[in-house]
């Protein structure tokens, strides 16, 4: 009875308050966190995955009430804005891109490569500005949305002039900035031409330099998450840190992992997934300096709302849709691999230790694929079938590569140890290419799928995700694996715990 | 458990499986800007792709070429897994460029060229498709096809050449006319207007009273001579250019042409992606973007 109780409770309230309240867009904000939040309490029970839907129907609701989202059309646009640079920098082959932010509201820039230019500058542009288009064919990427979703009302002509007015000094950012600047250097001073692009795009999901037929190699197999910071980054890399500060006790190795996830969170740019990753691991640390050890399903409701707090429009993001989903899927799996992983530890023979892994990565892939499937078929267009069989190499890999990638980079100028390393880093990324590269030739490796429903998208993530938990409680009798958090099934390091 | 199974798999496979069975004939004049891609989707299920365009100058940073911003979304959004034939009909850039992702993304049965030599990039397209293993084959005037019960028949280039013009590899375009019961549908390519003047010599009462015409060579003055555009008086016109191109395409005297025997002008840079729809006895046109009365009257052409 209870859930059905909620529910209606939930619903009830939510209609009252579109129909009653004057502010209503904050209203239902503040009721999503507050339903998220009570989702997010242990103990675990049946009505927190209802409180996850009403949350989560609670943010598109506040979503479409925004003011942003019904603003209507600037009478005139200007045709010079001063404001601050306040989006990471892209470098293009002829163009720089990025986001003014200004007392009007945010432009999106492109303008020649020459600027020297930082992330908080302050400058002045210069350009005839336009009204964000839409669509001209069916299928195509809807800037227009995008930019509404991320609050930008202009965009500049490609040749627009940008003055800087003056250098900022927020030492935080300026810091992070720098950082990005030095690893990405360092990777391209390493490294040769050909693999150096990968090697940022890996730790520092920068993808400008990349070739373009590994970018769509990465799309045909499914892979493409491994140039985006997400969950794996930042888990591996924390996870390796507390690993070797072990010695320095529980509390201190849990500490210093604590500090370095929230600086590899803003590091990597702060989208959806790291802030996601970093408030799960956040979570998770302060859980374990607590002794206590929390609930995927908590962890992740957590995320939901430090996402929607940060930006509602978040909902609304296929990144962040597909982040999530991703690792619903992997909570899902959780008590499959957890079944595997008992046979593995009894098994004797090491071919049948190794059958069994590559078996249990397969199935893992298997079903965050399948969960995220409706989801990736609405917002790509197209699905890749060869996916859960992609992730098991590209995944090992890329993982391999992010930590001798992180080695290289901190301890690459020790005179023998450090050729070393970054000859292995290049031979990493050169079998991360060829694998991608094959494997992106199968033929059907992608098919298009033409999914236009987004209801139809809902129902059937919602279902995928209870039916897998379901099959889950009966095939394994929990619903949850052993781990209290979500399980990377490729990582090279034993998951906190 | 397998009731849960089988209801997950059933509203995924809702989701993800496209609305499929259509009975009629499409032809959709995708925007690729400043260039041509017009796709043909038989009421059999089977689909033609005829040119992918591209940058008119060949110059291109790597996937903002039309094939991988315009077309390869299109033929996803409409769930098409694979070209049963392609049409390459002149080597121009604008023209063959967006083929290179399309033929790495999208399995293709037959390739149809005019047979020109032409740009590196044709050259490379076609050398990709080899490598995948599909038939390329010159064709020229005669040949016809039947696509269930549509005919397609190649009315262009002709057995000899057209040589000595200002752009041989635009007069000797593949040119297709394809026939639906009552409907005819002319794609053109680039054709200039000698090779205008043989498609009407060597053709017969066929291309009178052309349901659905695309222009050639972007609306070009060069092309559409008042003889032709009498002759054939289509119905409905596409014309496939970019928006505020500088080759000035459509040209206001093209547009006059078709206003004076009562066409009804569609252009891609006002409107988007356009799309005609036929059973074989009435048609239908939608555009993706809002498009007045104004603007299909050419009102807003540009001088050439
Ligand atoms: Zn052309």
């Amino acid at each position: 009875m209870r859930p059905l109780f909620a529910a209606t409770l939930g619903m009830l309230f939510a209609s009252f308050a579109v129909a009653t309240l004057p502010n209503r867009f904050l209203v239902l904000i503040l009721m999503t966190v507050g339903v998220l939040l009570v989702a997010a309490i242990p103990p675990a029970g049946s009505y927190k995955r209802i409180a996850i839907v009403i949350g989560a129907i609670l943010g598109v609701m506040a979503v479409g009430l925004h003011p942003l989202a019904n603003a209507g059309i600037p009478d005139t646009l200007p045709s010079e804005i001063i404001g601050d640079v306040c989006s990471p920098i892209r470098r293009g082959q002829t163009s720089l891109r990025f986001i003014v932010c200004t007392s009007t509201g945010k432009y999106a820039i492109r303008t020649k490569a020459e600027q020297p230019l930082s992330y908080l500058d302050r400058v002045r542009v210069t350009s005839e500005f336009s009204l964000p288009e839409p669509p001209r064919n069916i299928g195509e990427f809807n800037y227009q949305q995008w930019c509404r979703f991320h609050h930008i009302v202009a965009v500049s002509s490609a040749a627009s002039n940008v003055v800087l007015l003056e250098t900022r000094t927020n030492i935080v950012g300026r810091f992070i900035s720098d950082v990005r600047t030095w690893i990405d250097t360092r990777c391209h001073s390493g490294l040769p031409a050909d693999t150096a692009p990968l090697a940022s795009g890996i730790l520092l999901s920068i993808t400008d330099d990349l070739p373009f037929e590994l970018q769509e190699s990465f799309g045909r197999t499914g892979t493409v998450h491994v140039l985006s910071t997400s969950g794996m980054h930042i888990s591996v890399l924390v996870a390796t840190v507390g690993t070797i500060l072990i010695w320095s006790g529980r509390t201190g190795s849990a500490g210093v992992s604590l500090g370095l996830s929230i600086l590899v969170g803003y590091a990597s740019g702060g989208g959806p997934a790291p802030l996601r990753a970093v408030t799960s691991l956040v979570a998770r640390l302060m859980a374990r300096l607590l002794s206590r050890s929390p609930e995927p399903w908590h962890l992740l409701c957590l995320c939901a709302c430090a996402a929607m707090l940060r930006d509602p429009f978040v909902v609304m993001d296929a990144g962040a849709q597909l982040s999530f989903l991703a690792v619903c899927g992997l909570i899902v799996a959780a008590p499959f691999a957890d079944l595997f992983g008992e046979r593995i530890r009894q098994s004797t023979s090491v071919v049948l230790k190794v059958a069994l892994t590559l078996l249990q990565g397969f199935i893992v892939s298997f079903i965050v694929t399948l969960v995220t499937a409706p989801a990736v078929a609405f917002h790509m267009q197209h699905l890749s079938l060869i996916s859960p069989v992609a992730n098991i190499p590209v995944g090992f890999l890329s993982e391999w590569a992010l930590l001798i990638g992180a080695a290289a980079v901190t301890i690459g100028d020790i005179p023998f140890v450090g050729k070393v390393i970054w000859t292995l880093l290049n031979g990493v990324l050169q079998s991360l290419t060829f694998v991608a590269n094959l494997l992106a030739e199968v033929p059907y490796a992608d098919v298009a799928t033409g999914v236009a429903n987004p209801h139809a998208v809902v129902v059937a993530s919602v279902g995928l995700v209870s039916g897998f938990t379901q099959l889950g409680r009966k095939l394994c009798g929990s619903t949850f694996a052993s781990q209290p958090q979500y399980y990377i099934p490729w990582s090279p390091s034993k998951p906190l715990t | 458990m397998f009731r849960i199974i089988f209801v997950c798999f059933v509203t995924t496979a809702l989701a993800v499986l496209p609305g499929c069975g259509h009975r009629a004939l499409t032809v959709t004049c995708i925007d690729v800007g400043q260039g041509d891609a017009v796709l043909v989707s038989f009421p059999n299920g089977k689909h033609w792709l005829i040119d992918a365009g591209g940058n008119p100058a060949g110059d291109t940073e790597a996937g903002i070429d039309p094939g991988h911003r315009n077309v390869l979304p299109v033929l996803r959004a409409k769930a098409i897994q694979s070209l049963d034939v392609v049409v390459m009909t002149h080597p121009d850039e604008d023209h063959v460029q967006g083929m290179l992702a399309v033929a790495r993304h999208i399995p293709v049965g037959r390739v149809y060229w005019n047979g020109f030599e032409g740009s590196r990039t044709e050259q490379s397209v076609r050398a990709k498709f080899a490598q995948k293993g599909t038939t390329v084959e010159a064709v020229s005037v005669g040949s016809r096809t039947l696509v269930g019960d549509v005919e397609v028949a190649v009315m262009s280039p002709p057995l000899s050449p057209i040589m000595g013009t200002r752009s041989p590899e635009n007069e000797n375009s593949v040119v297709l006319l394809i026939t639906y019961r009552d409907k005819s549908i002319l794609l053109t390519g680039d054709v200039e207007a000698e090779g205008e003047r043989e498609l009407l010599r060597s053709a017969q009462a066929e291309l009178n009273e052309i349901s659905l015409l695309k222009v050639a060579h972007h609306g070009s003055d060069s092309s559409s001579t008042p003889e032709f555009v009498r002759r054939t008086h289509p119905g409905i016109a596409f014309v496939s250019c970019g928006k505020r191109n500088r080759y000035g395409h459509p040209s206001l005297d093209v547009i006059k042409r078709f206003e004076r025997v009562g066409t009804q002008l569609y252009r891609t840079d006002q409107c988007g992606m356009l799309e005609w729809t036929s059973d074989g006895h009435s048609e239908a046109v939608t555009t993706m973007l809002p498009c007045n009365e104004n603007a299909l009257r050419g009102a807003q052409g540009v001088e050439n």
